[in-house]
């Protein structure tokens, strides 16, 4: 019984059969060919459009389209769910899920979908792009989630990750979706190379998502910038934040952050470029604040982080803090609003600079104060207080600044930013 | 209304002959040069030059149009014991005078760009051309007023320097002792009632600046939009330019030389 058992077993898994869907093949849907198909199965769609697909995938399947067929939800419910199995999807273009304020409505859902491949997939008009909830391992790359920008409420996140670790996400583009990619409970990912653009929210919003590690991504022009909340050893590396332009937007809001690294990064453009609460012990190395508002807003919750070899250009402000007592350590920065000297040419500035002008703080508690921006007596007052500090907090300097920047500011993908004009 | 023009024109052309205007003019194209070289981008470049402007061109132009009204006293005197209307001279005088300013200012901003092409010309031209036309016309109106050459450049002195340093200085002051309260109208208010920082406002809502005033910007912005607070700024200025000139005729007509 059991050798019998186990040839029938072995014979379903050493012939994998490959299933066509097509609209003249003896299945027209994917749903009749996911019901015969057998577990390890390939499924192959054949190019055209399959009105009012939803399917519910609860055996290890390949999925792959050919010639980029289109599955249509018909303006309702999810796409494709996948239950409890791995699958491998590839190749697909999925439009018109259903939009909900109450369901998440996506164009594919993993559900404790362990070791998943989502690959090349297009994602158009959807509420959610790709959801995986309690799926772990799952590699995501070349996804392209085109929203709608319908309200807040009924749009969803293009990328979306739900108690989901260690998962690769890689290569993928976000649009006009609420948040472009979104963590929850989600560790040791890898997020790599991804645009994140035009977002209604957040470009990019992570909470209680420890060990990440974020490289080579742009986000741009989203409405609220990139928050990112209550995670520890993050790795931010070589991203490009830009263009987060209007009065609550910020390039990257950090707020209870702890222990990470925030690397070579390029701030270009944002009304407020970093903005901390209650980050602790994180290091910000060698990025590139250019052209922001404020390029460093620190609350006094903040303690023990580091400022070293970061270059700061054409910043209307470079660093504000509301506390007298700071605890940031700024070391071997570039400042160009520094105004030291060099004597010995060993590359670093003699004299401390102090990073905080007095004028900024004013602004912090009077934002309509800066009506007064470039008028001469502030200038002079910046000047002044920075030669004989009683304002600004006197503990907040840089004891030896680059008097130029350092040369690895620069990401290759910066040329993709725009330039500053009038 | 022929005579004026003629006036005009003669004091057009005296001014532009003055050798301290011309060097004027090529001390801008210097500075001009400068910052276009030395600055990284069109805004930084556009804005230093404002900053320059609004500090350079109010004093020149006060002491320049003071200075040529005292200087012209005798010819003026000449002039009036012909049969010549008082408010001809007095309109044609003052128009061909800050003309022939605006015009050596505007000369290097525009030959700048022609060459670098870097910044916002037409910002620049009108800020510093309206800045030339404010400060021009409070000259004129002090030299009037003062028949004392001493006593009217001194006059002309405390003005620049009220308006450029000691009224922000004076605004930063009540901002920080009040700043428990709302002061988002006020500060409107006290801003436009210098002319200097109407026009740097007015400059700054033209930049995206305004995006750094927070909620206060998204206010500001909601409540006038950019179009309607220049409007009301230039509605300011024509007041400023307009007001000293018109008292300045009264004074002028009754004067006894």
């Amino acid at each position: 019984m059991t050798i019998v058992l186990l040839l029938v077993l072995a014979g379903s898994f050493a012939c994998a059969e490959v299933v066509r869907v097509c609209a003249g093949c003896r299945f027209a849907t994917l749903e009749s060919a996911i019901r015969v198909a057998a577990a390890g199965d390939t499924i192959v769609i054949e190019a055209g459009r399959y009105n009012s697909t939803h399917v519910l995938i609860t055996k290890p399947l390949t999925i792959i389209g050919n010639d980029n067929p289109i599955l249509d939800g018909g303006g309702t419910g999810t796409v494709i769910t996948v239950r409890s199995v791995p699958v491998s999807i590839r190749n697909v273009v999925i439009t018109n899920t259903g939009f909900s304020s109450l369901d998440e409505y996506a164009a594919i859902k993993l559900i404790e979908s362990t070791a998943s491949t989502v690959e090349n997939i297009e994602a158009q008009r959807c509420a959610f792009g790709v959801v995986l909830y309690r799926s772990s391992q799952c590699i995501l790359s070349n996804i392209r989630c085109e929203g709608t920008s319908a309200a807040e409420s009924l749009s969803g996140n293009g990328i979306h990750l739900w108690k989901s670790p260690s998962c690769r996400i890689k290569h993928c583009y976000v649009a006009h979706h609420r948040d472009g990619l979104y963590f929850e409970f989600s560790r040791h990912c890898s997020i790599e190379s991804n645009e994140s653009v035009a977002n209604m929210r957040y470009g990019l919003h992570f909470m209680f998502s420890d060990s990440n590690a974020y490289r080579n991504n742009v986000f741009r022009s989203n409405a609220a910038g990139v928050a990112v909340m209550y995670s520890r050893n993050v790795l931010m590396d070589a991203n490009v934040f830009a263009d987060n332009w209007g009065p609550s937007s910020y390039g990257l809001l950090l707020k209870d952050i702890n222990q990470s690294r925030i690397s070579n990064n390029v701030f270009d453009r944002n009304t407020v470029a970093i903005y901390m609460e209650g980050t602790d012990g994180t290091r910000f190395t060698t990025n590139l604040f250019r052209a922001n508002g404020w390029a460093l807003k620190a609350l006094g919750s903040c303690i023990g982080d580091t400022l070293e070899d970061n270059s700061f250009v054409a910043n209307t402000f470079d660093v504000m803090t509301n506390a007298y007592h700071t605890e940031l350590i700024c070391r071997r920065n570039y400042w160009d609003q520094y105004r030291g000297y060099d004597l010995d040419h060993d590359g670093l500035g003699d004299v401390p600079h102090r990073p905080v002008s007095v004028f900024s703080m004013l602004v912090e508690r009077v934002p309509t104060a800066v009506l007064l921006l470039r008028s001469f007596v502030v200038e002079l007052l910046t000047y002044v207080e920075r030669v004989i500090p009683s304002l600004i907090p006197a503990a907040l300097l840089d004891p030896m600044p680059r008097m130029a920047p350092p040369s690895s500011a620069t990401p290759s993908h910066f040329d993709r930013t725009r330039q500053p004009e009038i | 209304m022929t005579t004026a023009l003629l006036l005009a024109r003669a004091a057009f052309m005296q001014t532009l002959r003055s050798r301290s205007v011309i060097g004027y003019s090529m001390a801008w194209a210097g500075l001009i040069a400068a910052t276009t070289l030395f600055s990284g981008n069109a805004m930084n470049a556009t804005l230093t030059i404002v900053s320059f402007q609004l500090l350079i061109v109010p004093l020149v132009t006060l002491m320049l149009v003071s200075l040529q009204h005292y200087n012209n006293r005798e010819f003026t005197e000449l002039l009036l014991a012909q049969p010549i209307r008082r408010s001809a001279y007095y309109w044609g005088q003052w128009f061909g005078v800050s003309v022939a300013l605006s015009f050596m200012h505007a000369i290097p901003i525009v030959g700048g760009y022609a060459i670098w092409q870097k910044y916002n010309v037409l910002l620049l031209c009108s800020s510093g051309i309206v800045l030339t036309l404010t400060f021009s016309s409070l000259a004129y109106r002090i030299a009037v007023g003062q028949p004392d050459k001493a006593r009217g450049i001194g006059i002309a002195l405390l003005v620049w320097l009220y308006c450029a340093m000691i009224y922000d200085a004076i605004i930063v002051v009540v901002m920080a002792l009040l700043q428990d309260y709302p002061l988002e109208n006020i500060l409107l208010v006290l801003l436009a009632l210098n002319p200097i920082d109407a026009i740097r406002v007015a400059v700054l809502l033209q930049t995206d600046t305004a995006a750094l005033m927070g909620v206060t910007g998204a206010y500001l912005r909601a409540f006038f939009g950019t179009d309607k607070s220049l409007f009301a700024i230039a509605a300011v200025v024509t007041v400023w330019i307009g007001y000293p000139l018109v008292r300045g005729q009264r004074i002028f007509r009754i004067r006894d030389f």
